[in-house]
Formats: C-alpha cells, sequence, structure tokens
C-alpha cells in the first residue's frame, strides 16, 4: 500500500531542501531580531510574503533607512522571478475541472524552495492526489519556516557572541551557496557575480547622483540585464 | 516615516503576490523559457547577490560591529569549501561559521 498524502508530503518537507530552507529561516528570526522585530512581524513577513530574499531586502532597507517606495519597489522587482515560477508548476497541479481560485491560492505557496520540492515529487503522485499533496507539502514548509523563524528569533537575544553573529551570518553564507548553485547557466552565473562586483559601487556611486537607497535597484537592474545580453549575444555567436 | 510595521509588511506581501497571481492567470499560456523570463531570471539573481554583498559590506546591527575583513573573509573560505567539496553547501556552511565564531571569540 502506498504511504498516505500527508505522510508523503511531510517526507517531501523534510528532504534537503526544505532543512537548507530551515536553517535559512532561523538566520532570518535572529536578523529580524537583531532589526528590533517582534515576533508578531516575523511570522506576518514569512506567511505571508513567503519569499525569502524579499523578506529580507524589506528588513535591510527599512533598517538602512531606505523610504517604503525605494523598498517596495525592490521587494516587487525581487518577487519577478516567482511568475516563471507559478507558470511552469501549475501546469503539473491542474486538472480537468480545476477553479482558478485553487490556482491562485496554490500560486501564493511558490517560492524557490516549493517550486523545487514540487519539481521533484509531483511526478511521482497520482495527478488526481497532486494538489492535495501541494497544499499538504506547502503548508507543512510555512510551519516549518515558522518553527525556525521563532528558533532563531529567540536564541538571538540569548546567545554568546560569537554564536549570536554567527546566526546574523546564516542569511548571506545561505543566499550566496544556493545561488551558486542554482545560477548554473552562462548568463545567470555571470549576473551573480557582476550582483556582487557592481554593489559596492552602486552603493558609493548612487548618493552622488541623489539615489542614496536605491543601490540594491541599480545594481540588480544594471548586473542583470549585462549578463542577459551577454548570454544572448554569445549564444548567438555559437548558434 | 508614518506607515505602521505590520502595514508595510502586508504591503511587501501584496507587491509580491501580485506576480504569482498574474501567474497563475496566465500559467497556461507562456513559455517558462521564453526570452523575457530569462532576463527576469538573470535580474533576480543579480538582486540577490546584491542583497548579500550589501548584508556583508554595509550591515546593520551586531554585524556592523565585527571587521569587515572578517566578514569578507569567512564568506570567502566558505565559498571555497562549497567549491572544493564538490558544491557541499553544507560544508560550505559550517567552515563559514566557525571561522567567524573563532574569528569573533579570538577578537573578543
Amino acid at each position: 500500500m502506498q504511504p498516505s498524502i500527508p505522510w508523503r508530503a511531510l517526507r517531501a518537507t523534510l528532504s534537503l531542501p526544505g532543512l537548507v530552507l530551515a536553517g535559512s529561516m532561523v538566520g532570518f528570526g535572529g536578523f529580524a531580531h537583531d532589526a528590533g522585530w517582534t515576533f508578531l512581524d516575523v511570522a506576518l513577513a514569512t506567511s505571508l510574503i513567503w519569499a525569502l530574499p524579499a523578506q529580507v531586502i524589506l528588513i535591510g532597507s527599512l533598517a538602512s533607512g531606505a523610504g517604503i517606495a525605494a523598498t517596495l519597489a525592490v521587494v516587487s522587482i525581487s518577487s519577478i522571478r516567482l511568475l516563471p515560477m507559478v507558470c511552469s508548476l501549475l501546469p503539473q497541479l491542474r486538472r480537468e475541472g480545476t477553479r482558478l481560485l485553487t490556482l491562485v491560492a496554490a500560486s501564493h505557496y511558490v517560492a524557490q524552495t516549493v517550486w523545487i520540492l514540487g519539481l521533484l515529487n509531483l511526478e511521482k503522485i497520482e495527478r488526481e492526489e497532486r494538489m492535495a499533496f501541494f497544499f499538504w507539502m506547502a503548508n507543512l514548509t510555512v510551519l516549518l519556516s515558522l518553527a525556525s523563524c521563532f528558533a532563531g528569533y529567540q536564541l538571538s537575544g540569548q546567545l554568546p557572541r560569537p554564536f549570536a553573529v554567527a546566526l546574523l551570518m546564516l542569511t548571506p553564507i545561505s543566499f550566496l551557496l544556493s545561488t551558486a548553485k542554482t545560477a548554473t547557466r552562462f548568463d545567470t552565473g555571470l549576473a551573480f557575480a557582476l550582483g556582487l562586483a557592481l554593489l559596492p559601487i552602486a552603493h558609493a556611486v548612487a548618493p552622488l547622483v541623489g539615489l542614496g537607497t536605491w543601490d540594491l535597484l541599480i545594481t540588480g537592474l544594471i548586473a542583470g540585464s549585462l549578463a542577459f545580453t551577454a548570454g544572448h549575444l554569445s549564444e548567438r555567436r555559437a548558434s | 516615516m508614518s506607515w505602521s510595521l505590520p502595514v508595510i509588511i502586508l504591503a511587501a506581501a501584496a507587491v509580491s503576490d501580485v506576480w504569482r497571481v498574474l501567474g497563475a492567470l496566465v500559467s497556461a499560456r507562456i513559455d517558462e523559457n521564453s526570452t523575457a523570463f530569462r532576463l527576469v531570471r538573470c535580474i533576480a539573481t543579480a538582486l540577490i547577490a546584491a542583497i548579500l554583498a550589501r548584508l556583508v559590506l554595509y550591515p546593520t546591527g551586531l554585524l556592523s560591529e565585527i571587521p569587515a575583513s572578517l566578514r569578507v573573509g569567512s564568506m570567502a573560505a566558505g565559498f571555497a569549501a562549497y567549491w572544493f567539496a564538490g558544491r557541499s553547501m553544507v560544508l560550505g556552511t559550517l567552515v563559514c561559521e566557525a571561522l567567524l565564531v573563532v574569528g569573533v571569540w579570538w577578537l573578543g
């Protein structure tokens, strides 16, 4: 007999991508505590925004004194990447008669980790059971993330200094390594390297031209477009 | 700043979810490997690089109290460990964190 859907969803959630997310969420909890957020804010952000880069941008931008318009603009642009993810995942979930509202509800859960877990597991599930599996898996991943945030948040005030610093560093190191792992194409790899290299320049130059708090957006747009163009040109030459 | 934090969080959730809802509406009619989406993926990747660079180079809070060389050095060591251990995220994270803990403890 096949194991039940909730059980299979739990096993999917507790696989490596889910556990890596949990580690990053511990770091996010610590980061939010360090920035003076309440745990209610942390829980709201994790369950409603549900995209770690957007959440980190939100905290980081507000902490560095950026205005709300600049902050929301970068948050939104960092989330455009969710659109193609939703587009590639939903066709695996839908079947005859799936309501649009159900698809929209499912789309809210799509973020890097849930997307990967979906791609890894949905194929092995009977189509009639996929939607149920997806909601179980996605909600369990949210729960695991909230518990991890809570752990990080609680630890943050109590750890000895070296470990408190290490907790805060979990966010950047997990972004560095997980992006290095997923940016394997020529253009995304180049975008990653250019983003790292251009940020200090944008950070120094942006205030001089009156765009003080827009350094993230400037870096993302310039580095991303350059890398995309380079990738496009090299492919045209190759073909 | 007149908005309270929970309201800002709700607004941030709304401006993120817009793209997901749009994805759900057009999912049947769109090619996820199209040129436009490759541009989106490049910008998103560069943005993540920019966030992490800013967190490490210009941190706020507790991280700002430790030397930049230690922050950058531990990240570089973590990346080197990740790379030479066959792209192991666990090992890369452990090396970065271990170096940081020892470094902060050493500096007092």
